[in-house]
């Protein structure tokens, strides 16, 4: 969610998932959409119908790589050098849309002389604190230019401290050769996806990026979805039809956890849960320090007294003269972005809302994001606050400055811009920061009943994720007492190549033991070339997937693929990293005691007849007969 | 079995409900009647109900997702047993094969190569703008993981009816192959004589059983259920006609689209065999999927097999006859 919110303004999709049927090329990543989004999955179906292509990047190939024109196979945790090398393309191919990226991002915008990128630093920001582990955009002056210095942009972009020239040191290395060595795939891939997103983007063309928890369950969670925000920002992908990011949810408590919301430091509608440090005693101190002064976080006291006056009712008694109805049932977000900076759409396949200078109104297919009378040559007066303090040709209305942010000028508590770090637990060391294997930022809880090898650890050296099947639910606590499912994916399995079955004599089918220094799971083999060993700088690395949905209860059990990953916390949001560790992989057993089911295997989930219908109509593979 | 006398007697249903409710002053008549029934009933043929167009099913393959939504959805709705837990390490498939007691099953068919071989990998050049028709057919990995929803084929001539020694097995009035449980006997001729391994007999009963089109959905209007599960529109059912036409356009845009080995499977009838009314949508030969290359029905060689048999009795008389005759000097 901070990953949308610092490049875009919210956190969250930012179009829906029937707009991708109007995408002409679809990046799907860090999701395994097919098998956890089966229905959704018709929209780029739809797309691909119509001649849309469609890729893949993934660590294992799945249901959806089968689905796709291409995949591309990586190692788990490396998607930002994936992107990254995408980025760095764009830029040194100069295949960026330049009148998009000039009037709706930060690239022109001049970053404070003090900052200092990864690329200064080894991997690390200015304003890095050792001894704590965090980071302080002020000290690391992070920050746009201050108001009462100038120049504050350049709109030839060539100031060194600009964004965009930030942008392109920061990505300079990422190549496709740099590329190919952290993820595993060849430079020929990492061009191809290159090529097809720049091909399927511009005036004319829209591409849309796809991504699940493949993505977010990452000590470098947020900066992934940074990075394909500054993707989709370079190519002009956002507030267009066929465009965007679009965030696969609905797993219990994503979403939700915004909305209803569970999140412990969240009240509904993405707003600050208040704090007992002080700073939010009062309303006037909370909306003080939660609000912003420009955009329209500006309506920040209207939200929270909204949301007052829906739990309180009449209790409530500060004036309710906004309703806070989110998104205003507006289907692309930030859509003044499909139009360009004189409210023209950018081409006539892809348009979406436009300026009717007669009507002195937004008029097309879908609600303004924004003021619909408020014209494209509209320029703020002086000392504006507000929605006001934006101009007519400002789509990211969330944001202060209303444009989408390439750089994150301190928004984030691990740098304003993605940078490739290992998982904190990794076989492999980092190609690009020797000095800083992992997120320096990252948190991690060690502890008996969580230990972490050090990076590169030789003695946990097979790559592992998780994934999730089509045939189960989340963990599995309503479809492991399904027999009609559990018959479908009966055991816990791991998946793994041939190449890596052979190496340590696993049998198809047979027993493997999983050990990271949290301890051991067993589970079957299963034995496929879907899953691949990688290049890794010269060495073989072997990679395993491990599938989420078993436990100790149901009529079908097994090992609990969480038991092995590591508690360890993204900087922005503490999520933790279960799709990238180390293990170590052998044949057999675990030995001990043995998991059995808790309930007995059904044949039936059911017998009771259907109620209120005659035994001629009862379904026909009862196989009663009359009798029991 | 009750479901039978729906299949038999059609629409007459409710009127039978209504004469079967006891009325007294013509219980005398009544009892004769019941005993005439018993005597001359099994002789009796049923009013069939009017014929309607053949419905059956296209499963194009090439948009399955292999979620199995179909064989749940089968299962829920015709309240079939699970066939047990059974991890097999074949890809994503575990119950293994069509059965009494599943009706749907989904085919897994991993097609990768190992990373040494080169042609497992993407062409490296670049295309140099929006990707054309040819690029397409180019960007086709030679990876793939094949998935098919396999289900009966609902033959237009179909061996299992044609060895049903008891007419248990017959074409509904949507031209769709259906057994009548209380008719048949559980000879399993018709597990013989399938030649695509439909039909299995259920340890429950006896019989044989197998998908029934959804049968009693169709009589209300409905879909089948695992047409209406289904979430990429790979499965779909319809009149046979419409769903040809549909097919066949579809296949000619994957043409034009590259995928040169798209075809349909059984959607016309060849020289050993009938037309399906389910018919398929495949990217590989039918033995890849699981499927007879060449089907062929038994019943064809059978007339055959009749002379062969004739012949070789005659000469079998023929030849003892000799032997008394030779022997008797």
């Amino acid at each position: 969610v901070p990953g949308l919110g610092a490049s875009f303004g919210r956190g969250a999709a930012t179009t829906y998932q029937q707009d991708l049927a109007n995408s002409d090329c679809i990046l799907i990543m860090g999701s395994n959409m097919a098998e956890a989004h089966p229905v959704g999955f018709r929209w780029p179906m739809k797309a691909r119908e119509k001649g849309a292509t469609l890729i893949h990047v993934d660590p294992r190939f799945t249901r959806t790589s089968a689905l796709c024109d291409l995949f591309v196979g990586i190692r788990a945790g490396t998607d930002i050098a994936f992107l990254g090398g995408v980025i760095n393309y764009v830029l040194t191919h100069e295949r960026w849309f330049k009148e998009y990226v000039l009037a709706y991002t930060n690239a022109s915008a001049i970053i404070q002389e003090g900052f200092q990128d990864t690329e200064d630093l080894a991997g690390l920001f200015s304003g890095y604190d050792p001894q704590t582990h965090r980071y302080n955009a002020d000290n690391g002056h992070w920050g746009y230019q201050p108001s009462s210095s100038s120049p504050r942009h350049d709109p030839t972009l060539q100031h060194p401290h600009c964004v965009m020239q930030i942008l392109r040191r920061h990505f300079a290395r990422y190549t496709p050769e740099m590329v190919a060595s952290v993820c595993g795939c060849t430079p020929g891939e990492l061009v191809r996806v290159a090529e097809l997103l720049c091909a399927n983007s511009g005036r004319e063309r829209t591409s849309a990026i796809v991504y699940a928890v493949g993505w977010t369950q990452h000590s470098t969670g947020v900066q992934i979805i940074r990075t394909a925000g500054i993707l989709q920002l370079l190519l002009g992908n956002v507030g267009r039809p066929g465009g965007g990011i679009m965030a696969m949810r609905g797993h219990s408590s994503i979403q939700g956890s915004t909305d209803v919301p569970t999140l412990y430091d969240l009240l509904p509608g993405y707003l600050p849960q208040p704090t007992a440090d002080g700073r939010h005693n009062e309303l006037s101190s909370y909306v003080e320090h939660e609000g912003l002064p420009t955009g329209y976080w500006a309506n920040f006291r209207k939200f929270i007294v909204s949301l007052l006056k829906a739990w309180y009712g009449d209790a409530a008694t500060a004036d309710n003269d906004y309703r806070f109805a989110w998104p205003a049932n507006r289907r692309i977000m930030y859509n003044r972005a499909s139009a360009d900076p004189e409210g023209r759409p950018w081409s006539e396949r892809k348009k979406l809302i436009w300026w009717d200078q007669e009507k002195r109104r937004w008029a097309g297919d879908d609600v303004p994001d924004f003021d619909a009378e408020k014209p494209p040559d509209y320029r703020p007066p002086p000392g504006a606050t507000g929605m006001a303090a934006l101009a007519g040709t400002a789509p990211f209305i969330m944001k202060p400055d209303g444009v989408g942010w390439l750089y994150a000028p301190g928004t984030l508590k691990d740098g304003p811009l993605p940078t490739h770090y290992e998982p904190i637990e990794s076989p492999v060391g980092n190609l690009l920061y020797p000095q800083h294997p992992s997120n320096p930022a990252a948190r991690v809880f060690q502890g008996p009943l969580n230990q972490v090898a050090d990076v590169p650890t030789p003695e946990y050296p097979v790559a592992a994720t998780t994934f999730r099947l089509t045939e189960h639910y989340l963990s599995g606590p309503m479809s492991r007492f399904n027999c009609w499912l559990n018959e479908l994916q009966p055991e816990m399995f791991v998946e793994l190549s041939p190449e890596l079955a052979a190496e340590r004599a696993i049998e198809p089918g047979g027993w493997v033991t999983v050990r990271t220094p949290r301890g051991a799971i067993e589970a079957r083999a299963m034995v496929t070339r879907r899953l691949q060993p990688f290049l890794i700088h010269g060495r073989i690395v072997h990679q395993i997937g491990l599938p989420i949905h078993w436990g100790f209860a149901g009529e079908s059990v097994g090992a609990t693929a969480n038991d092995v990953t590591a508690l360890v916390g993204e900087p922005n949001v503490s999520i933790h990293e279960a799709k990238a560790f180390a293990c170590q992989v052998q044949a057999g057993r675990l030995g001990g005691p043995t998991l059995r089911p808790t309930v007995p295997p059904a044949l039936w989930p059911t017998r009771e007849p259907i109620p209120d219908t005659p035994a001629a109509a009862q379904p026909e593979g009862r196989f009663e007969n009359g009798h029991e | 079995m009750a479901t039978s006398e729906i299949a038999q007697r059609g629409s007459e249903l409710p009127e039978m409900e209504v004469t079967g409710q006891p009325q007294l002053s013509d219980a005398p008549r009544s009892r004769l009647a019941a005993l005439t029934d018993h005597l001359v009933g099994p002789f009796r043929h049923g009013v069939p109900p009017p014929p309607r167009p053949a419905t059956g099913f296209y499963t194009d393959t090439t948009v399955c997702i292999g979620c199995k939504a179909c064989e749940v959805a089968c299962k829920q709705w015709n309240q079939l047993p699970s066939d047990g837990f059974t991890f097999t390490g074949n890809s994503y498939d575990n119950t293994g094969e069509l059965s009494a007691t599943s009706w749907r099953h989904v085919k897994f068919i991993e097609q990768v190569r190992p990373n040494s071989e080169p042609a497992g990998r993407v062409s490296l050049e670049v295309v140099p703008s929006a990707p054309t028709q040819s690029d397409r057919a180019e960007l086709i990995p030679f990876n793939r993981w094949l998935m098919m929803s396999d289900v009966c084929k609902h033959c237009i001539t179909a061996p299992c009816q044609q060895a049903c020694p008891t007419g248990a097995i017959i074409h509904n009035e949507f031209e769709n192959v259906y057994i009548q449980q209380d008719i048949c006997n559980g000879c399993s001729y018709c597990i013989a004589a399938c030649p695509f391994g439909v039909l299995t007999r259920a340890s429950f009963d006896g019989h044989s059983h197998k998908c029934t089109l959804c049968y009693d959905r169709q009589k209300d209007g409905l879909v089948p259920a695992c047409a209406k599960a289904c979430p990429t529109a790979s499965i779909q059912f319809g009149p046979v006609e419409e769903l040809h036409q549909r097919a066949r356009k579809r296949v000619e845009e994957l043409h034009s689209r590259g995928v040169t080995s798209a075809y349909l499977y059984g959607d016309a009838s060849s020289e050993s065999y009938s037309g399906l009314n389910s018919f398929y949508l495949l990217v590989d030969r039918p033995s890849v999927y699981g499927l007879p290359d060449k089907p062929f029905n038994p019943w064809l060689h059978m007339g055959g097999d009749y002379v062969r048999a004739l012949v070789g009795a005659l000469t079998a008389i023929a030849a003892i006859v000799a032997v008394f005759l030779l022997g008797s000097h």
